[in-house]
């Protein structure tokens, strides 16, 4: 008899009671926190456990020849890394140059390439489709763009003072409150079928 | 008035009425031999079997009749040993009665008495004779014609389910009595009322041969290839897509791009500042953020969230670091953390980079708490109970809750200010909705541009959440405008400014050759390749 599935479900089901139950009941708050102290401890294991997993990966691409210089690149700098980190510590020299003059710069560099794409990809937007939600969309861009600053030192008092406050204040701002309330009856709705055992996101 | 009665007779031919009369005198003749030789024939069986009787049973039944005179069958029934229970005890499933069946027909009632005595011995016969559960009975059943037997003593028909060998009964049958069967094969050859074995049950053959082969239908087929063709692509090298943009296309993806970069280094290089500073009416929330921290006494503890993802680091910086400045300038003492993997690195490269000549930094007087693993639950665990917390603090910052600046903390209530400087909306979402309830007052938060939209939900809400936000490059600006203290997003304002406004010149004219010029000359080609 398979006895793994309803183990999990009960466990899953028993310790999401017990944490629910400490924030309504002030006598088990220790013990919600001691679980949610366990939770974070599983968390980081999860953190190493996928760091294996990448290197696992990678080796079998490499052992594959498939694409295996960009593999190999890849465990050459994450061992460096992690060898430094390990023997020096976190806020060492080394751990800190790394970080400071290899990770940052590539991916904010990433971030600014991001940032033409995307302008170049609004620009040639009507060269494949030109329709009604295409013209709401670049409309609402260009307005905020207009509102999100003086252009090219020039001060556009209606799009900074009204257009723009409008659209983040009214318009964005009644959007997201309605998104929120959807997420918070989805969270909701998520939290009670876990309760219930309906989901088992575990995979019992 | 009465209707005269004609007799049916006086109208027939006198050769008619002839014949008539003798056939009646030959019918009442044949009737009385009928019944002169029944009767001899029953006196004859019944003496018989009154002399053959044996003993013990002429015996068995003086003592009954002695008793009180049951029926016959009920004084014979203690002289058959090991009878079946099915006979004894169980009722027979009779069929409903009729009553009109039941009642005596005129022929019964005109029975003489010594012919139902006759008709009884022989019942009382029949049942003494009983040896064989089965077969005795089955015998008498095959005697009977068909015709006589109710309807849950016929045969199965060819149809009935009971004809399948297969067929075990329902659970509320009655036992059924089958006709007996000779086994005619294995080691019960010439045995009846046993299980049949060979042919019948362990037949030797070559099993059926079932088909492999899916039935799909051609719908089904055309799905299961279009399914095919999917994940197939899906493993597919793509084609390059920038070996497919045409050199014009492509020249001019180049110089927009470049139009933009030069849009962003020239005013650096410059150095001058030309665009006119935001307006601070504009940005109230950026005013309560001032004035929270500007009330801070000196020394008060600050707990500094950030959760920054390093490719945003440019953009939060310019806001978070006038925020930090003004928290320095106020002699807060600052403890960091973060729920994101690189957020102490970058919080101390945010100090070291900005404020390495400020006394605070200078001195190490502020605590980095490290790593905080876990996400959500692990946000509730620490505004529950802080140092219960597992940390990986850096090893510069062993045992922080020793430290004299955490020595009154509790609680995450206790710090005097909570300051979410973030990248994400999720991750600002995750403190608001975890922390504030261990909260008395609301959070104060820094935050990229592109989560502005999602903090200000949780502006001005009572009770209250959020209490002041400074979101974006503008947002850094116009605090400093608040401040009067230009030194950090003033270096990216005009940078700013003329990156807008190239950003919406490449938009527009973009457009204007996607819509004007390059559509119709594809419609065109495409007219001519029709």
């Amino acid at each position: 008899m398979n006895l793994r599935a309803p183990l999990s479900t009960a466990v899953a089901i028993g310790f999401g009671l017990l944490v629910l139950l400490g924030i309504f009941i002030p006598d088990l708050a220790d013990l919600r926190n001691r679980i949610l102290t366990w939770a974070m401890l599983l968390a980081a294991m999860a953190l190493l456990l996928g760091l294996l997993n990448l290197f696992q990966v990678h080796y079998q691409r490499i052992r594959a020849k498939e694409k295996s210089v960009y593999s190999l690149v890849l465990i050459v700098a994450m061992v460096i890394t992690f060898a430094l980190t390990l023997l020096q510590g976190s806020d060492s020299a080394s751990a800190e140059w790394v970080f400071n003059y290899i990770v940052v710069p590539i991916e904010t560099s990433l971030m600014a390439v991001l940032a033409i794409s995307l302008t170049l990809a609004a620009a040639r937007t009507f060269q494949h489709r030109t329709d009604l939600m295409n013209l709401v969309f670049i409309g609402t861009l260009l307005v905020l763009l207009l509102g999100a600053g003086p252009l090219f030192g020039m001060e556009l008092p209606y799009f900074t003072g009204v257009l723009s406050p409008y659209i983040n204040n009214v318009l964005a701002l009644g959007a997201m409150r309605g998104l929120l309330m959807g997420v918070a009856l989805g969270t909701i709705t998520t939290g009670v079928r876990i309760l219930i055992g309906a989901d088992r996101p575990y995979g019992a | 008035m009465s209707t005269p009665h004609h007799n049916p007779d006086e109208n027939l031919p006198d050769w008619l009425r002839e014949l008539r009369r003798k056939q009646s005198e030959q019918a009442a003749e044949d009737a009385a031999e009928q019944a002169a030789a029944s009767a001899n024939a029953s006196t004859e069986a019944n003496e018989p079997a009154a002399e053959q009787e044996p003993d013990w049973l002429a015996e068995i039944r003086k003592r009954h009749q002695a008793d009180g005179g049951d029926s016959d069958e009920r004084a014979l029934s203690d002289t058959q040993p090991n009878r079946p229970f099915r006979l004894d005890s169980r009722p027979l499933n009779i069929p409903a009665f009729d009553a009109e069946e039941a009642a005596p027909s005129d022929e019964t009632k005109a029975r003489p008495e010594w012919l139902d005595e006759a008709d009884d011995e022989d019942e009382i016969q029949t049942e003494s004779d009983y040896a064989s559960p089965f077969g005795d009975d089955i015998d008498e059943a095959e005697e009977l014609e068909a015709n006589e037997l109710p309807s849950w003593l016929q045969p199965p028909s060819e149809s009935s389910p009971k004809t399948n060998p297969f067929y075990m009964g329902d659970f509320d049958d009655e036992p059924m009595l089958t006709p007996a069967e000779v086994e005619n094969a294995g080691p019960l050859a010439g045995l009846s009322g046993v299980l049949p074995a060979e042919p019948e049950v362990a037949k030797i053959g070559r099993s059926p041969v079932f088909s492999t082969r899916l039935e799909v239908s051609e719908s089904q087929r055309r799905h299961a290839s279009v399914l095919h063709t999917l994940i197939a692509s899906e493993t597919e090298t793509r084609e390059d897509f920038a070996s497919t943009v045409k050199r014009p296309a492509r020249l001019l993806n180049w110089l927009m791009a470049g139009a933009m970069l030069l849009a962003a280094l020239l005013p650096l290089l410059n150095g001058q500042l030309a665009a006119p500073r935001p307006e601070a009416q504009h940005l109230p929330e950026g005013a309560a953020m001032f004035n929270g921290i500007d009330t801070l006494p000196a020394g008060a503890p600050v707990l500094v969230v950030f959760d920054v993802q390093t490719a945003l680091y440019g953009e939060v910086r310019a806001a978070a670091s006038p925020v930090i400045s003004h928290l320095l300038d106020r002699q807060a003492r600052l403890i960091f953390i973060s729920t994101q993997p690189t957020g102490p690195a970058l919080a101390e490269r945010l100090l070291q980079s900005d404020f390495a000549q400020v006394p605070l930094v200078a001195s190490n007087d502020y605590i980095s708490l490290g790593y905080l693993p876990g996400g959500m639950a692990a946000v509730r665990s620490f505004a529950s109970d802080p140092r219960s917390a597992p940390l990986s603090a850096p090893a510069t910052f062993t045992q922080p809750w020793q430290r004299a600046s955490l020595q009154a903390i509790q609680s995450v209530d206790d710090f005097a200010l909570v300051l979410l400087v973030v990248s994400e909306g999720e991750d600002a979402r995750m403190w608001l909705e975890q922390a504030t309830p261990e909260l008395s007052k609301g959070l104060m938060v820094v935050s990229s541009a592109q989560a502005a939209p999602l903090l200000r939900a949780y502006l001005n809400m009572q009770p209250s959440i959020v209490d002041g936000l400074v979101a974006g490059v503008s947002g850094g600006a116009h605090y400093e405008r608040l401040r009067a203290k230009e030194t950090f997003s003033f270096i990216y304002w005009d940078s700013y400014s003329y990156q807008l406004g190239v950003a919406i010149l490449v938009i527009l004219l973009g457009g204007l050759y996607g819509r004007v010029i390059h559509t119709p000359g594809q419609a065109n080609k495409a007219k001519v390749s029709a």
